[in-house]
């Protein structure tokens, strides 16, 4: 048989097989997703949009409160500037607050990504 | 370049899925419209052709899409993705079921009396004759490989073998000649060979 004529029957093959499967796959009638579940995604996706954009904002309020709190504990050095214009006990207070509260906040975030990993 | 060809594909799922993360009503809704139905598809032949099992897999599917949409690294197509989570639902459902069944067996004939309702069967595919599972299982592969490709490409297979269309038809619909639309139908169909192979492929492990 002549390279040609092999290479025209696989395609004839292929062209079978590919109209079989997919006239066999498509054979159903699929049901399209109702308005009230396409809602119902579009609602959630608008909630875990707004939890993700927390998540960079805690992690620069953290970073920011970690900056204050380097700069204060500086200033307590010998020899250390003195930054006359930061109240030490207000800063310290803030930070420690802001710790506190965005801290587990940001942690809370991440295991909630994690929990729901389909990556391949 | 991965399995799926070169980059054109990923590049546009990229910016989806940018948008999706971001909570993007909209792109969640282009996400529904495009794939809802392949989904439905794909789970009602992994359902053992059971349409209400398959409408809420499909629902849990993309409500856990949704959580996880920040993992997806890309590294198989979406609607592959999609697939895949709805793989797992569908393993969790099975296994839901065959625990009810297994308690029903120690009810016994109280079975009847409590009001449940087996339908362990058309999911465990149990009942079901050896080649049906196997046509069944490829129907859903195909699903999987169609909508994993690019939509020209989609398309033109769809119409070329489903709808039974000319190459001149297709032409003239796509606004292309002949000749081009011949060479878009032969890469087509080239993917689609691929696509199906690497399902089979990730099936089999």
């Amino acid at each position: 048989m002549k390279k040609d004529d092999i290479e025209n029957n696989q395609d004839a093959l292929l062209e079978r097989e590919i109209w079989r499967l997919v006239k066999s796959a498509l054979a159903v009638e699929a049901l399209p997703m109702s308005a009230e579940k396409i809602c119902q995604i579009e609602q959630q996706a608008a909630l875990v949009g707004s939890d993700d954009s927390l998540f960079p904002l805690a992690g620069l309020l953290v970073l920011a409160g970690s900056l204050f709190m380097i700069v204060a504990l500086e200033s307590l050095l010998p020899g250390g500037m003195v930054v006359e214009w930061v109240n030490l006990k207000i800063l310290s207070m803030t930070v420690l607050v802001a710790n506190f509260v965005l801290s587990p906040l940001a942690a809370l975030m991440i295991v909630r990504r994690r929990k729901f990993s389909y990556a391949k | 370049m991965g399995p799926y060809g070169k980059g054109d594909i990923r590049l546009e799922e990229s910016k989806l899925v940018a948008r999706m993360r971001k909570g993007d009503p909209e792109a969640w809704r282009w996400l529904c419209e495009t794939y809802g139905k392949p989904l439905f598809l794909f789970a009602y032949y992994r359902n053992g052709d059971n349409a209400s099992g398959a409408e809420d897999i499909r629902q849990e599917t993309l409500l856990a899409a949704l959580q996880a949409i920040g993992n997806y690294r890309g590294e198989v197509p979406l609607f592959g993705w999609l697939c895949g989570i709805a793989r797992h639902k569908l393993s969790d459902e099975a296994e839901r079921l065959r625990k009810q069944k297994v308690s029903l067996n120690g009810i016994g004939d109280d079975a009847e009396q409590h009001g449940l309702v087996l339908v362990g069967t058309s999911l465990g595919n149990e009942s079901l004759p050896e080649e049906v599972v196997e046509d069944t299982e490829t129907r859903a592969a195909v699903v999987q490989a169609l909508w994993s490709l690019p939509e020209k490409y989609r398309e033109v297979i769809i119409y070329r073998y489903y709808r039974e269309k000319s190459v001149g038809d297709i032409a003239k619909r796509f606004g292309c000649s002949y000749k081009a639309t011949e060479s878009l139908l032969a890469r087509a169909k080239k993917a689609f060979r691929r696509s199906l192979v690497e399902e089979e492929k990730y099936e089999k492990r």
